[in-house]
């Protein structure tokens, strides 16, 4: 079989039998990364050269016995939205369009300490503002299953890179569904951990108490391991829970007997399409063989999810790009009148149109006269989002879902309506906003060919019980191959 | 209706110049999104308490570590000059 179709844990055999060497896979992912990137555009940075580099350190490493971790030497894609020391962090936006940090991302720094080897940065909706990744500023990536559709957004370069083979598996975040979604349209799996478990010390801020890193698999078990490596406690984010880390991997237990599973009949409504509501009804069958009971529940604030959302993370997008003046990093307008003039310029020519729409909502939710008939409600709505949540899992191990309510739509379909843009998210805002763990894994596909997304949702701190949820399902419908 | 004014206060607010075609856009987008974030008002939520859900504010010792050189940090900047950020003339 070829390198790119194969998951990191069989890569990892491979390369600990020495049957295979770091610097050979390496080769062969950028070979692969030339070949089907015309068409895919993935990528917005390309680190060759330091991949190559790596793999050569990782294989001597090795040769001179020393242990390595289970990773060490697997290809990486990395989201342009988390700092990486030396190499472009551009957050798809003009106005970090030349910004190389000068420090890691802390799950970046712990990628690299465990030996995995970067490909390159993935492309993304400008500040991760979006669902189909057509808001980047430097190129419209293609869904690698149909090209003629979007990969969905806003990590829509690192769901597309997996897809296509051209990295064994990324790293995206997710402030609205921004991994899941993404996974749902390329038929890959994708993890948003609960919040706080993984550390955003470097992750470039969105909105702050919703933004989670997250892994992009091929396999559960690979999006498992990528997870144990970034997980723990980090001085850096005062967010981040106490902790060592997780070891989802070895824990795996897939059996599904005695567990309860929950149908919130909210996320079956209009919208919907048929056959999506199908595919995730038959998953329901699929855990009922396995031993689960599956019963229906309510979250009855699940229709006020989408405005809550969209009022909380505008609110904090603006106050968190207000830093973008044109003084300490990123781009500066080449004229202006004065120190104002220069703010105004440099931010109206560097930030994309989505960007400015949610700072003007933002900034309108926060102003005097508004803030308590929007803002202060959206809080309370979440607090009560979060109840409902609790009192739903005093019943329930975990929660099947939709991940998205169709399929990947077609490049452009939806640019010029913003309303449906947001509303292709109405499944996956409400666990940001709740702070749940969630996973989307292929469960089907449409009568056109395309993947299914299947989500899974659970407590929080429960992201054991969703690895061991999704692990049982794939044992039983298996994966998507890489496509192309 | 979000106004054209309002339009033009919150991009005051915001620090940005918007076009005509920009501010007539945005105007019919913003009345839309906050249509649907008037949702919220259909909900009685004079009951429900904001308060901190038992977490509380985390902090560290004051202590002085390993920082980043004035080099580092001016790397990214789009003017320096003798060791400082450049900006324009801000007092006349």
């Amino acid at each position: 079989m070829e390198l790119y179709r194969m998951t990191a844990e069989e890569l990892s055999a491979l390369l600990e039998k020495k049957e295979l060497s770091a610097a050979e896979l390496t080769k062969a992912q950028f070979e692969r990364i030339h070949a089907v990137e015309p068409d895919v555009q993935s990528y917005i940075t390309l680190t060759e050269e330091e991949a190559l580099r790596r793999a050569a350190e990782i294989d001597r490493r090795r040769s001179e016995g020393e242990q390595l971790s289970k990773l060490a030497g697997i290809p990486i894609g990395i989201k342009d939205n988390l700092c990486t020391k030396g190499v472009r962090t551009t957050c798809a936006s003009k106005m970090l369009g030349n910004f190389e940090p000068v420090y890691s991302a802390t799950a970046v720094e712990k990628l690299e300490d465990a030996g995995l080897v970067m490909t390159g940065k993935l492309n993304m909706d400008e500040f991760a503002m979006g669902s189909s990744t057509e808001n980047s500023a430097f190129q419209k990536t293609k869904n690698p299953r149909d090209l003629t559709r979007v990969p969905g957004g806003s990590s829509g370069g690192s769901a597309a890179a997996v897809a296509a083979g051209e990295c064994t598996f990324a790293l995206g975040s997710d402030t609205g569904g921004s991994i899941r979604q993404p996974a749902g349209f390329c038929g890959v799996v994708g993890f948003k951990p609960t919040y706080g478990t993984v550390s955003r010390y470097g992750l470039v801020a969105f909105a702050s108490s919703l933004d989670q890193i997250g892994p992009l698999a091929r396999s559960v078990k690979d999006a498992a391991l990528l997870c144990d490596l970034i997980t723990g406690r980090d001085p850096r984010d005062t967010t981040s829970v106490p902790g060592d880390g997780s070891n989802y991997y070895g824990s795996l237990n897939p059996e599904m007997k005695g567990k309860v599973l929950g149908l919130p009949k909210e996320f079956f409504g209009e919208g919907i399409s048929d056959e999506v509501k199908s595919a995730v009804l038959a998953a329901a069958k699929v855990y009922e063989g396995l031993g689960a009971t599956v019963k229906e529940v309510s979250v009855p604030l699940i229709d006020y999810s989408l405005p809550t959302y969209y009022i909380l993370s505008s609110a904090e997008a603006s106050s968190n790009l207000a830093r973008y003046d044109g003084v300490k990093y990123g781009f500066r307008a080449a004229e202006f009148d004065g120190l104002v003039d220069m703010y105004n310029r440099t931010r109206s020519e560097g930030f994309g149109s989505e960007v400015k729409r949610r700072i003007m909502l933002g900034t309108y939710v926060l102003s005097s006269g508004y803030y308590d008939a929007y803002y202060k409600r959206a809080q309370k709505v979440q607090r009560l989002l979060r109840q409902s949540f609790d009192e739903v899992f005093a019943g329930c191990d975990a929660l099947i879902t939709p991940t998205s309510p169709t399929t990947a739509f077609k490049l452009g379909e939806k640019l010029s309506d913003s309303m449906q843009m947001y509303l292709t998210d109405i499944c996956t805002v409400s666990i940001n906003i709740a702070g749940l763990p969630a996973m989307s894994l292929p469960c089907g596909r449409d009568k056109e060919g395309l993947p299914i997304g299947l989500q899974l949702i659970g407590n929080r701190f429960c992201d054991q019980t969703i690895f061991d949820v999704g692990a049982a399902f794939e044992a039983e419908f298996g994966r998507l191959d890489v496509a192309l | 209706m979000i106004t054209k004014s309002e339009i033009e206060h919150l991009a005051k607010l915001s620090r940005l110049y918007l076009t005509d075609a920009e501010r007539e856009t945005l105007a019919k987008e913003m009345d839309g999104i906050v249509d649907m974030a008037a949702q919220l008002q259909q909900l009685d939520l004079d009951s429900v308490e904001l308060t901190l859900d038992g977490r509380r504010n985390v902090l560290r010792e004051d202590e002085i570590i390993p920082s980043y050189s004035r080099d580092e940090i001016l790397k990214n900047a789009p003017v320096r000059e003798a060791g400082c950020f450049s900006v324009p003339k801000t007092v006349e």
